[in-house]
């Protein structure tokens, strides 16, 4: 968690559980807002080229399960609204700070048994997937080479849906592949 | 359409660092608040990669992209997943078949005309096509009922309109004058008249028996739409479920012996873990939480913890962040905490997180 300058705000369960309250009355939903707005704050903060983006996500809902319950009873509309407005604050921080010297990002072509392993992996992911799935995604992504958008567009009046519906379904199957990936490199790490 | 071009032409804009200062603005206020749109930047994340992979950026572009987007390592990773997708589409065998919409067809404006009008004959096999076979069978018997049942009462309706007709054609003498000899006569009428009355209520029962039969089949056919699409597989996997936070409850006395040892397994996809920790007794108005290896290098620290009640004991909970817990031993020292703030140790819990 960055520093601020002072004593660090430690998130306790009792402020979670009140923010949780904020976001909705039903502890489900809050938890699917709460991951739904985390996620969108880190690509906000990735947006602005941003390294630490997951930790400034955190740190903007820390800051906003501090002042939740001064808010939480006068705050009208979306809170998404809220917790953008303190990831501006956020930003206009980190960008007054006196550059931090980052380690230097991973290279941009990955070894060859990075590779092989994320390979590896892959083909053991895509054979859990269901049939369907398996040949949508390829097809989705992978049959094209050329004129890729005629070829979705095609796909999708093929499987008489929305080319929008499609490209999010595909994208889905294509984010659980990239999950199971990274459990079958994560169990396969070198201990 | 011609929306949905510009807001991906937007999407890439963004990814790439080209929007200026006030549509940056514009652009993350509806990505917070629009699920749809961000669902689309994430999809649109995942197409700019693939692009950047097979060399379909512009020399500009693919600059943007080496110095822009791939900022964080998620996007690494994303991009390492992506040369490794790429090269399965390479080597994979040609999928069998080409991908087509399952059987039951939508009644939209965008299906495809039919090769051939459809007979009625085609339509009998169809909706008595089930997947269960006593589901069918079920169906075809009580089909058969309906059938019979309604040919025998037309039958039975027949033959009472013959009756009727044949009693009528045997009265049509002129009445006597006599008195008695009429008293046969009202009996035949009264007789015709109770045929009449039994020939209405057979007829409305043949006419519901025919509002039945048609009830079914309109029946039969929806349920066998219904029975093929609940079996129709799965075209997408269900949204993966980010669950905000998984619970691990610990209790003392626990040894590093590999057979008490309470093991966990933590998801994938969860970022957060509440633990709860069982007390003997609620002894201090604070308590702390830290969280360390074996080797006692602290790892994270909760404090202000209270204590609360549930079935009769005393529990504490809190919550980590699932990025802390990866593969290996864990202690928990629970410390409660006088009002001088002095702490006191209570006892360490152990657990192993097992790597998925």
């Amino acid at each position: 968690m960055p520093v601020t300058g002072k004593q660090e705000w430690i998130l306790t369960q009792e402020a979670f559980d009140l923010l949780l309250d904020w976001l909705s009355p039903d502890r489900e939903q809050a938890g699917r807002i709460y991951e739904q707005v985390r996620c969108k704050l880190i690509r906000i903060f990735a947006g602005r080229g941003c390294f630490a983006a997951e930790d400034m996500a955190d740190e903007t809902i820390n800051r906003v399960a501090k002042k939740v319950h001064e808010i939480s009873d006068t705050y009208v509309g979306d809170p998404s609204y809220y917790f953008y407005g303190v990831a501006q604050y956020i930003l206009l921080e980190h960008s007054r700070k006196k550059p931090v010297v980052l380690p230097p990002p991973p290279p941009v072509q990955d070894s060859a048994d990075d590779l092989e392993q994320e390979y590896e992996c892959l083909e053991k992911c895509m054979q859990h997937l269901p049939e369907r799935s398996r040949e949508l995604v390829i097809e989705y992504y992978l049959k094209a080479k050329s004129n890729k958008s005629e070829h979705r567009r095609e796909l999708a009046q093929r499987l008489g849906i929305a080319l929008n519906a499609l490209r999010i379904r595909a994208f889905r199957i294509r984010a659980t592949l990239q999950d199971c990936v990274r459990a079958c490199l994560r169990q396969n790490a070198p201990a | 359409m011609k929306d949905q071009v510009e807001g991906d032409i937007a999407i890439r804009q963004y990814l790439l660092g080209g929007l200026t200062a006030e549509n940056l603005r514009q652009f993350e206020e509806r990505l917070m608040t629009d699920d749809d749109y961000f669902q689309q930047l994430l999809a649109a994340e995942s197409e700019l990669i693939d692009d950047y992979v097979s060399d379909a950026l512009t020399a500009q572009q693919s600059k943007s992209f080496e110095t822009h987007f791939l900022c964080t390592p998620e996007r690494h990773e994303q991009l390492r997943f992506a040369r490794a997708f790429s090269q399965y589409g390479s080597s994979a065998p040609e999928a069998a078949g080409t991908l087509s919409a399952p059987p039951v067809t939508h009644t939209t404006a965008s299906t495809a005309p039919v090769d051939k009008a459809a007979s009625w004959k085609d339509y009998i096999p169809a909706f008595l096509r089930v997947q269960h076979p006593a589901t069918g069978l079920a169906l075809a018997c009580s089909l058969l009922i309906i059938i019979f049942g309604g040919g025998w009462m037309l039958a039975k309706i027949r033959r009472l309109e013959k009756q009727v007709a044949q009693f009528q054609t045997d009265h049509t003498i002129p009445l006597p004058t006599d008195s008695d000899a009429q008293r046969p006569l009202e009996e035949a009428r009264a007789q015709a008249m109770q045929l009449r009355e039994e020939l209405q209520r057979e007829r409305k029962a043949h006419e519901k028996s025919e509002q039945e039969l048609a009830r079914q089949r309109e029946q039969n056919r929806s349920g066998s739409e219904t029975a093929i699409q609940a079996q129709r597989p799965a075209s997408g996997v269900p949204k993966p479920e980010r669950a905000a936070a998984f619970a691990i409850a610990l209790s003392t006395g626990l040894t590093r012996d590999a057979g008490g040892l309470q093991k966990v397994s933590i998801p994938p996809h969860v970022t957060n873990v509440q633990f709860t920790l069982e007390l003997e007794t609620d002894e201090y108005p604070n308590y702390r939480a830290t969280l360390q290896t074996p080797e006692r290098r602290e790892i994270v620290t909760r404090e202000k913890l209270k204590a609360r009640s549930r079935n009769g004991s005393k529990i504490i909970t809190f919550t980590i962040p699932a990025r802390h817990l990866s593969g290996g031993d864990y202690l928990v020292i629970l410390a409660g905490i006088t009002t001088n703030g002095e702490a006191k140790n209570l006892g360490t819990y152990t657990f192993r997180v097992l790597d998925n």
